[in-house]
């Protein structure tokens, strides 16, 4: 069974790894807005770190074959996997801004 | 209310200066009293007025070698500074006294100029002159009609600053606009985009440069989006302005594609943060909430949906020319950020202030050490040595990108100095643009047509380097001007280019 403990570092690997995606693309010819998301990952990525998420190598996804909106999308459903009476006080504003950050990264 | 920079200053120092010199009635008599009564104001605001040119001319950022040409002057003014006079100063020298004052206050933290810099340090300095100039040769107007006051030292005393000044002042008129004439006291936090930057500019730099402690590696990141971001609006900012016919088509396509190159450059400078590589705790609130507004405010100005904001809805937002003095005035703060990022990150890695897990450590040697062997087994972070592929790429790719930073707002600079500074042989300092090679310049060419919409340039200079367009519109600028009769002192300054001072 997955902890709480887990599923948050599980959640910072997949904003980690989208994050260095975004900025590994963020070039001129990329979308507007992408440099403006990588940025808002940061974000979060903090945020989930005072909710008590801490950085596992293993977890940050490396292999490529994922979208930033995709990894997104993977951070936000571990955070949902955690029980409602486990939620540590701190993870309602890192949710909210993870929300905001997948729908603008969204690709349509 | 935007706040007053260096450039308004100046120039109402130039307006304080014109109405100085008031028209003497023809009756002697009433010719002496009014010249004695002026001259009497003028002389009691002297003092004050060559103690503040003096701190004006002391905060412009020539460098050392470069001032031999004042020398003279300094010492002259020194001795006016020196010599009070008892009366009610003439409101108009009073306020001169005012503005040159605020305005060495301005420029007293601009860093020593060098290369296309020093050319626009001698252009602000050139009004401080002029506005001493002007002061000096109307009291010395007055004081030939003032019988009492003409027996004093003070016509050899001012005789001997306006002589100095006057061999100075050899700046050409159509030379006398540069970067300096940004310069101004922004209100940190004010909601302008200036004040948005100022405030940015503040708290990132507090945080990159920690009292105690090593900066946060999630901060200095931070740092690096940031200047990415700000430098990738800058380019859709000019790309407007050159849109709209505010700036020279050429001189505004070479700083878009400095931008876009800073843009990327800070973009690999952040990617080089592995999330695994970590220093401090958290990003400093101050900085976190100075970055959110940055982003904020680049987003509201920049950005439409999905897109880039077109031209037109920029120019409707905020006014181009105010645009683009905050792009130049960001520009300047980014180069300077860059610096400090760069000294952040070089001190984290010779430090050894960075930690990563043990078992990401990359080997460098043939025998991995055993404390080393023993920490990847207890799964420990370690100190990130400086060798570490790691960080040898986040100092390349820091160093990279304070060079790409450097080239833009060398770039944007040109934009401050309105077509004028455009009629000289030399081509405009762009080290982007003097790099551009032909073929360079063909995509840089239809790029631009692309993002603004329009043709690109006519057959006439479609294959031509954007300096040689740049050269050769500026000579037919300067050929009008000459034709026109423009004044006598401009065409002949132009004619005459010595390096000088």
């Amino acid at each position: 069974m997955t902890t709480t403990e887990q599923l948050l570092d599980q959640a910072l690997g997949h904003v980690a790894a989208a994050t260095q995606a975004m900025l590994e693309v963020a070039k001129n010819d990329a979308p507007p807005r992408l440099m403006f998301t990588a940025r808002q990952c940061l974000d979060v990525q903090t945020l989930l770190e005072d909710a008590g998420a801490v950085i596992d190598i293993d977890l940050v996804d490396q292999d490529g074959t994922r979208t930033p909106h995709e990894l997104l999308r993977l951070a936000a459903a571990a955070l949902d996997a955690i029980a409602a009476d486990e939620r540590p006080v701190l993870l309602a504003p890192a949710r909210a801004e993870l929300q905001s950050t997948i729908a603008a990264s969204s690709p349509v | 209310m935007s706040p007053a920079t260096a450039g308004q200053l100046l120039d109402d120092l130039q307006r304080q200066a014109w109405d100085l010199a008031a028209a003497l009635p023809e009756r002697r008599h009433e010719r002496h009293n009014m010249a004695t009564r002026h001259a009497a104001g003028h002389l009691a605001g002297w003092p004050r007025l060559a103690q503040m040119g003096l701190h004006a001319l002391r905060a412009v950022p020539l460098s050392p070698g470069a001032h031999h040409h004042v020398v003279l002057l300094i010492p002259a003014l020194e001795r006016v500074a020196a010599h009070p006079v008892k009366g009610i100063a003439d409101p108009r020298v009073a306020r001169m006294a005012d503005l040159l004052g605020a305005v060495g206050d301005l420029l007293d933290d601009e860093p020593t100029a060098f290369g296309p810099d020093e050319r626009d340090a001698l252009a602000v300095r050139a009004k401080i002159l002029a506005g001493i100039e002007t002061a000096g040769r109307s009291t010395l107007g007055f004081l030939d009609h003032a019988a009492r006051l003409s027996n004093t030292s003070w016509p050899g005393e001012l005789g001997k600053v306006v002589d100095e000044v006057h061999r100075s002042l050899r700046v050409p008129a159509g030379e006398r606009q540069g970067r300096y004439d940004d310069v101004a006291a922004v209100t940190l936090g004010d909601p302008t985009l200036a004040g948005v930057i100022a405030r940015w500019k503040t708290a990132t730099a507090a945080a990159l440069t920690p009292q105690a402690g090593a900066a946060s590696s999630r901060g200095v990141q931070m740092a690096a989006v940031d200047l990415g971001l700000l430098a990738l609006s800058s380019a859709v900012l000019v790309r407007g302005a050159g849109h709209v016919g505010v700036i020279d088509r050429s001189v505004g396509t070479a700083a878009v594609v400095a931008f876009e190159a800073a843009s990327d450059g800070w973009g690999n400078a952040a990617a080089s943060w592995p999330s695994h590589v970590r220093a401090g705790g958290r990003a400093s609130e101050d900085q976190v909430t100075a970055s959110m507004g940055l982003r904020e405010s680049l987003n509201a100005l920049v950005l439409d949906g999905d897109n880039w904001t077109t031209p037109e809805d920029i120019a409707g937002r905020v006014d181009p020319l105010a645009a683009l003095a905050d792009v130049r005035r960001g520009a300047t703060a980014a180069e300077r950020l860059g610096y400090t990022y760069q000294d952040c990150v070089s001190s984290l890695v010779h430090t050894e202030a960075l930690t990563i897990p043990a078992r990401a450590v990359q080997r460098t040697e043939a025998a991995q050490p055993t404390e080393l062997l023993a920490a990847v087994q207890r799964g420990h972070w370690v100190p990130l040595s400086a060798g570490q592929p790691a960080a040898t790429n986040l100092t390349a790719t820091a160093a990279a990108a304070v060079g790409l930073s450097r080239d833009a707002r060398l770039a944007v600079d040109v934009t401050s100095r309105g077509r004028h500074q455009l009629a000289f042989d030399k081509p405009a300092p762009s080290i982007q643009s003097a790099r551009l090679t032909a073929m360079e310049e063909r995509e840089l060419t239809a790029r631009w047509a692309a993002l603004s919409g329009r043709d690109g340039p006519s057959a006439a200079t479609s294959h031509a380097p954007v300096v040689e367009v740049v050269a050769r519109q500026a000579k037919e600028v300067n050929e009008q001007e000459t034709r026109r009769g423009a004044t006598t002192r401009a065409a002949d300054d132009a004619r005459h280019r010595e390096p000088r001072m």
